[in-house]
């Protein structure tokens, strides 16, 4: 009998699913992809429909469910954090707090509701940072390695220092909240006008375009940093122990420019700070990978946590640092702790063994929802659209020549890639030979900023000979930014960044197949074993899933063409009646709603007929003892007669078509404007009397329970960290 | 006839704790109860007038998504 794991990830951002069968990753996906909205957190429901559609088994065939953080510590962080710096975290408190308590407290009842009631064991939960170590080790090639998880922050740990062998892994130390390199380069990210959560990656791609001018100036005012890579932060210049934002005034003072709002100009002060934080993050990294070196003596090293996919610095690790190799999670963010949280109950809790395959066990990432042959075809059906089916044969030759001519192509085959990174799945590919091919695909098809570069898939036989790589050497998952060779980089213009660096794919036959084969035929007509390969999406929209989404975002933008599997579609022999009329499909645009729709929940928007069944009784109830109030004070039955009366009239309305929605939707939205007045005043009152207080007591007592003090004379700001003994209490909420 | 029991293996302890995956079979997980257990494991009992409170709070804003909402506000 096969032992069936989901693993999960939701609520904060980047939901996803995973699903491991007797140890096998058989498929993973993030629920932004089929939702349709950036970094969806929600309950990752269609991501755990499509991962068990793939194995062909449902919610009651699963043996574990295992969730990636343990929320009681994540609150203890939170409570912990108020307590400390009350009066002055009352905007985190007034918006955080009631999520807490409504949802994200009582994980095993929200799972529970997420899975519709149909798993009924016991939920495992893990630390955060285990969950990333998981993810990084266990699909990992190495028998035994290093392991450093780096992000934003988990329950109270921001990187974790540890080891994996077989098929357990220990973490031994960790940096603790508010400490985090993460929560670092986000708020350098908000201050350069990006998005947090998403624009990290933008910054990094500005760094060379600057001087790291300030590097010093950081260095010294705002960060206390030992030589084993561990430090504090002054939290005067950050606002995320308690305020709205990340950064405070004082950061913005410090570098004598306010933060750039989104679209404005970009100057050149911006590219030198950029180029700073990217320093100064490389050099923490570096120390953290020795650090974790010495105290392990392993000659491999596994990257996890949201700061792993900081792939300029995961290049220097690998060739600066003491490594022989380094493997990075390509899924190293949140969504991927799904998967790690499922091989952890596999390998470590279920004591399973492991076996490191010479590759890997990650499956390319390859691991979200295929679509056969018959879904395409429906998908195409009707739309008037002239689609070739051709043999692999003729597609290879017939893309291969559209990419040679400077024709920009949607490539969308396989299973799609799980993680951030398009894979050569949903991929938009280009020829890297064409000087302007950047700034065409910048600005006609993805609509993002000029200064950002693309990234070359190369065959694997070939890659060491364009790229600063051994022959031979693998790195199928874009983790990795290398130089690139001298006489290679006048040659592939649209893939090498301005400091010479390009973050690489090598594709290799038994991994990518189709994709393989296709930049085989792109050598065999121009002699370039080199593709440029671009996530298929535009800007602020996840990448594509399904056929559906290909064709629209063909249709969105300027593509030239498209393959769908074995389907090749050419903009200029598509009608341009089909391609409005597809372009205009999709999900309806949204439309002006009325008010109440501003003020009041979906759901309470749109109640369904078991709430509007609640809502008459309470209406009967109601007028009820409104009638009985009258005829104590007045004697009169009647008036108790009429009070039933009313009610039952009441009741009766609640289920007229229309009448009742619309006397539910007003009765609610009174609910939410006396909560807006309210509800602040009561989270006020219960901070101010309860929070304040003791925080005050505790400043005058000298207590630093979160650490907030710099101490100059310590070697080391690591503490230790302890793998839990007893397998159970990964069934506890702490 | 007396019934016999079986002898008794003295190698193993007579409570032997339930292994990982026999309590994943047989836990009810409770929120309440291992915020408990996590205040006196970590000493922290003095928060446990906190806790309280604030689920006391999860509970008002709990009912305030319901059709409720309306009288709990007018509570205050």
């Amino acid at each position: 009998m096969s032992t069936r794991i989901l693993g999960i990830s939701a609520f904060y951002h980047d939901a996803s699913a995973a699903l491991v069968i007797d140890g096998e990753l058989v498929a993973a996906a993030q629920e932004e992809r089929f939702s349709r909205l950036k970094n969806d957190d929600a309950f990752p429901r269609r991501a755990v429909s499509a991962c068990l559609a793939e194995a062909g088994i449902g919610i009651e065939d699963l043996d574990y469910v295992a969730f990636y953080e343990k929320p009681l510590l994540k609150l203890d962080r939170i409570l912990e954090t108020h307590l400390s710096c009350a009066p002055f975290t009352f905007p985190q408190f007034r918006r955080g707090l009631p999520t807490w308590l409504g949802r994200k407290l009582f994980l095993p009842r929200a799972l529970a509701s997420g899975l519709d009631g149909r798993y009924r064991r016991a939920f495992v939960f893990t630390d955060h940072h285990e969950a990333h170590a998981a993810a990084a080790f266990f699909p990992s090639p190495f028998e035994e390695a290093a392991i450093l998880t780096v992000d934003g922050v988990g329950e109270w740990s921001t990187t974790t220092l540890g080891f994996g062998r077989k098929n357990r892994i220990e973490l031994s130390h960790e940096l603790r909240f508010p400490h985090s390199l993460g929560l670092l380069y986000s708020a350098f990210t908000q201050w350069a006008g990006f998005e947090v959560n998403t624009g990290e990656y933008m910054l990094m791609g500005l760094a060379p375009y600057g001087e790291p001018r300030y590097e010093a100036l950081i260095r010294e005012r705002m960060i206390d940093l030992k030589p084993d890579g561990s430090f504090r932060l002054e939290m005067h210049y950050f606002d995320w122990l308690g305020g709205s934002t990340m950064i405070s005034s004082a950061f913005e003072r410090l570098f004598g420019a306010p933060a750039r709002a989104p679209g404005a100009p970009i100057e050149q002060v911006h590219k030198d700070v950029a180029a700073s934080i990217q320093r100064v993050t490389e050099d923490i990294l570096l120390r953290l990978a020795r650090t974790v070196a010495g105290k392990t003596g392993a000659k491999h090293l596994c990257l996890g946590g949201g700061c792993a996919l900081n792939s300029v610095a995961v290049g220097r690790i690998q060739r600066e640092g003491p490594f022989e190799r380094v493997w990075v999670q390509p899924a190293a963010g949140d969504a991927g702790s799904a998967a790690g949280v499922a091989l952890f109950v596999w390998h470590h809790l279920l004591d399973k063994p492991r076996e490191a395959r010479a590759g890997d066990a990650q499956r390319a990432s390859l691991l979200g929802p295929a679509h056969d042959t018959a879904s395409i075809r429906k998908a195409l059906a009707g739309r008037g659209l002239c689609a070739h089916e051709l043999d692999e044969e003729a597609l290879g030759r017939r893309v291969a020549e559209a990419l040679d001519e400077g024709r920009v192509m949607g490539f969308f085959q396989g299973r799609m890639e799980f993680g951030p990174r398009a894979l050569g799945s949903r991929s938009i590919l280009a020829d890297p030979r064409v000087a302007g091919m950047k700034d065409t695909i910048n600005r006609k098809i993805k609509f993002r900023e000029g200064f950002r570069p693309f990234a070359p898939s190369v065959l694997s036989e070939d890659a060491h000979q364009f790229f600063d790589v051994a022959p031979g050497e693998e790195l199928p998952y874009m983790t990795h930014v290398v130089p690139v060779r001298e006489q290679a980089a006048t040659a592939l213009p649209a893939v090498t960044h301005v400091d010479g660096s390009a973050r690489i794919q090598t594709v290799d036959e038994a991994r990518h197949g189709l994709y393989y084969r296709l930049i085989q035929a792109f050598r065999a007509r121009t002699g370039c074993p080199v593709l440029l390969n671009t996530s298929f999406n535009v800007r602020g929209e996840p990448i594509v899933c399904s056929p559906e989404d290909a064709l629209r975002c063909f249709a969105r933008t300027d593509l030239d063409g498209l393959v769908i599997e074995h389907f090749l579609l050419l903009r200029d022999e598509q009608p341009p009646d089909a391609m409005a009329a597809l372009a205009a499909s999709g999900p309806p645009a949204k439309r002006a709603s009325p008010i109440l729709d501003h003020i009041l929940r979906p759901e309470d928007a749109h109640p369904s007929r078991r709430t509007l069944m609640q809502f008459g009784l309470l209406l009967l109830v109601l007028a009820m003892v409104s009638g009985g109030v009258a005829w104590r004070g007045s004697g009169d039955r009647k008036d108790l007669a009429a009070g039933a009366l009313a009610g039952a009239a009441l009741f009766a309305c609640a289920f007229v078509p229309g009448l009742g929605r619309a006397m539910y939707r007003a009765w609610m939205a009174l609910g939410a404007l006396l909560g807006v007045v309210v509800g602040p005043i009561v989270l006020g009152a219960v901070y101010l009397v309860i929070f304040a207080p003791i925080s005050l007591v505790r400043s005058l007592l000298g207590r630093d329970p979160l650490g907030l003090r710099f101490d100059r004379n310590a070697e080391s700001y690591l503490s230790d960290k302890s793998t839990h003994r007893d397998l159970r209490r990964y069934l506890r909420l702490y | 006839m007396p019934e016999t029991s079986p002898p008794e293996n003295k190698d193993e302890p007579v409570h032997a704790p339930p292994s990982f995956e026999e309590a994943a079979r047989t836990t009810r997980q409770s929120t309440l109860r291992d915020a408990l257990a996590y205040l006196r494991e970590t000493r922290k009992l003095w928060l446990s007038p906190v806790l309280v409170i604030l689920l006391i709070l999860g509970l008002v804003l709990a009912l305030s998504g319901t059709v409720l909402s309306p009288l709990i506000y007018t509570l205050f």
